[in-house]
């Protein structure tokens, strides 16, 4: 029961980074691999605010802020330029700028790992496990940002231009929609989904490095493809259940040197299987 | 769709590429020791009559105007802040040698080349360092990358003393590599002599995916069979080295929990402990050295480690190091730190003993004659780890101290 709660909470971390890797690719079609990366940001601001005695509150603030500004920074000087290119340009350069956030955050932090000192919110017993409150608020305040988005995309004038966005985007501009402030305004949600993640992350795991966010940044990608790329609500399943699998694998003492195999396993069959992921829509490829 | 998968076919191999990048520390198993004993001790008689000649000039010493030790190290990446110690605790013990005159009047140098903790890089290293003529090395930080070292260092005939490469095919690469920290085995059989006396329900938790772990790890549960004591094992990877939540979980009842690991994911599992409710004991080796900048007030579990080096110890040697350390890089010395300045001392003792007096001189000739006064019965060099005397086979002998923090 514990270990389905520590896995949920996990989960609930991968769906919110997932999230910002759906969103982005849905919308402009390029994999954002500086994502986890903008974690790593947001967590060193919780850090920094935190060590220098700021209050909680102000250190969600600013890393949210942080975040946003730092995913715009990274697509206007980036990737704007490089819009119309072939995919794997953009993609290079994704790679490329989470190596150069990393470094700069070495540069700056040094390579030790850094503890942070978030005030522990104490443990309840559910049905018999003792689950600490942080894994509870992070289901509880994943499932709603994960709601409000939905809705965001669903209702809102800018949610729905985004969707025309991902849909066609000639037609889209056409229509009188401004593709690059769209584009935007995708990274700015998706940065501030990954401020949150990182916020709920050092709840769980205090301790902030250069290279915090490289694997929960791979992760998370596997589980936006296993949930179907593009899909929103299939990311929220595939990074909770790649958190469930993950530490239901390393409860059994059998599995827990192959956990990893055993994750990537799954996104290898998933693919295999059905290529475009579990809830992932069929598109006619036009010619 | 077919954009798509050739995306996904790329990222799939680029994740691969990463996570060899990340294990490329962990590639050897370790093998018993018991064989090397028998080979090292013909090694002895054979060293002994080595001759060398220590006036000769090298390939490619040239035009070296001190004596350069070369080293590689991961100076970026995930295990940068080893490498970065190491390279600290040389270059104060570089920069003091040279402060009270070098050898005979010659400086040293320290030369050393980033290999991100990779086999591959190591290797590349070594040739560049070779090449710009290094005359002895401190081999490389990490096991595997220093077994990758000490391979290319023995086709030429180099001295190489690793600070903190721990796995015994380091040093079983050649005759004339050598170690200043412990081995592994030496400390999973220690730390199972310990527990299984002192303990009653006992888990360990290891990292499965790297050669110092697994290392100590072998060697203490072939011991605790021995010892015909149980335990609870866990372990985890390099890819799963963050969140310890099921581990404890497993272990919370325990007495002890036996962490054959580094300070970091260390740090993290005390955490982990304060989450759970679980009032464990923590016991580790030389690993856990820095794992007090990991924790927090929060954390009252008693932790304790066995190392060669105690950044608090009273003795004279050691204090003038830490302040020394100090005041240079505004930081406390960790082993790693310390093991890089015994490595550099040992070769300067050993250089001085020898009485090197040739700037040019060929890295081969004096390999052979490094090789020869580390493996001689009276040599013996005192550092911030302790004493130490090496025998054949390269290992260093010396006694631990355990350090406790709460």
């Amino acid at each position: 029961m514990s270990i389905l709660f520590d896995g949920l909470s996990l989960g609930a971390i991968y769906a919110l980074i997932a999230l910002g890797y759906t969103m982005v690719y849905g919308i402009a079609k390029m994999l954002n691999f500086a994502h986890g990366d903008i974690i790593m940001v947001g967590a060193y601001s919780v850090f920094v605010t935190l060590a220098s005695g700021g209050h909680i509150a102000l250190a969600c603030i600013l890393s949210i802020v942080l975040c946003v500004i730092m995913g715009v920074v990274v697509e206007k000087v980036a990737y704007k330029p490089l819009r119309g290119s072939s995919p794997l340009a953009v993609l290079i350069t994704a790679i490329g700028v989470s190596y150069l956030l990393q470094s700069i955050s070495q540069l700056i932090f040094g390579a030790d790992p850094k503890n942070v000192t978030i005030a522990s919110l104490g443990a309840v017993t559910l049905f018999g496990a003792k689950i600490s409150v942080s894994s509870i608020v992070t289901l509880v305040i994943g499932a709603v940002i994960m709601a409000a988005l939905t809705v965001f995309v669903k209702k809102t004038r800018t949610g729905r231009a985004m969707v025309a966005v991902s849909e066609d985007k000639g037609a889209a501009m056409l229509m009188g929609i401004n593709v690059n402030k769209i584009i935007s305004v995708t990274f700015a949600i998706g940065s501030a989904l990954a401020a949150a993640a990182s916020l709920f992350y050092l709840m769980q795991i205090p301790s902030v490095e250069p290279t915090l966010g490289s694997m929960p940044g791979i992760k998370a990608f596997t589980a936006a493809v296993i949930g179907g790329i593009g899909s929103i609500p299939g990311a929220m399943i595939g990074g909770v259940l790649l958190g469930v699998i993950e530490k239901v694998c390393l409860s059994v003492p059998v599995l827990a040197p192959y956990t990893t195999a055993v994750e990537f396993g799954l996104l290898i069959v998933i693919l295999l299987v059905r290529p475009i992921g579990l809830l992932g829509k069929k598109r006619r490829e036009k010619v | 769709m077919k954009k798509f998968s050739k995306v996904i076919a790329l990222l799939l191999s680029l994740s691969l590429v990463l996570c060899f990048a990340a294990c490329g520390g962990n590639t050897e198993e370790t093998t018993a020791g018991s064989e090397e004993t028998t080979a090292g001790s013909e090694e002895t008689t054979v060293a002994a009559d080595i001759a060398y000649d220590l006036t000769k000039e090298g390939e490619y010493t040239a035009d070296n105007t001190e004596y350069v030790i070369g080293a590689t190290g991961p100076l970026t990446g995930d295990a940068a802040s080893y490498g970065i110690s190491v390279q600290q605790g040389a270059q104060l013990a570089i920069d003091e040698i040279n402060a009270a005159g070098g050898l005979n009047g010659v400086n040293f140098k320290l030369d050393m080349k980033d290999d991100k903790a990779t086999a591959p890089d190591a290797s590349t290293g070594y040739d560049a360092l070779f090449e710009a003529g290094m005359q002895a090395s401190l081999g490389s930080v990490t096991s595997g990358s220093a077994e990758s070292f000490a391979t290319r260092a023995a086709e030429d005939g180099v001295f190489s003393l690793t600070p903190s490469a721990s796995a015994d095919p380091v040093i079983n690469a050649s005759n004339n590599s050598f170690r200043v920290c412990f081995g592994d085995p030496d400390n999973g059989i220690m730390s199972a002599e310990k527990l299984a006396k002192e303990y009653k329900n006992i888990g360990v938790i290891y990292d499965s995916s790297d050669a110092y772990s697994s290392g100590i790890y072998d060697a203490f549960k072939a011991k605790m069979a021995e010892l015909n004591v149980t335990y609870i094992e866990q372990s985890f990877d390099a890819e799963n080295n963050r969140d310890f939540s099921t581990q404890v979980e497993a272990l919370k009842d325990c007495d002890v929990i036996f962490l054959p690991i580094y300070y970091t994911e260390a740090g993290l599992i005390a955490k982990a402990c304060v989450a759970k409710g679980c009032d464990a004991f923590l016991f580790g080796c030389d690993g856990l050295d820095g794992v007090a900048s990991q924790i927090d007030a929060t954390v009252t579990n008693k932790i304790s480690y066995l190392t060669p080096f105690d950044v608090n110890s009273e003795d004279a040697k050691v204090s003038a190091f830490v302040t020394a350390y100090e005041t240079k890089y505004s930081a406390k010395p960790d082993q790693f730190a310390a093991d890089g300045y015994d490595a550099v001392y040992a070769i300067f003792e050993a250089m001085k003993a020898l009485g090197v007096n040739n700037v040019k001189v060929d890295p081969i000739e004096l390999g052979k004659a490094l090789t020869a006064t580390f493996t001689s019965a009276d040599f013996s060099f005192d550092g911030v780890t302790g004493g130490m005397v090496w025998d054949a086979s390269g290992a260093c002998v010396k006694e631990p101290i355990i350090v406790e923090l709460q």
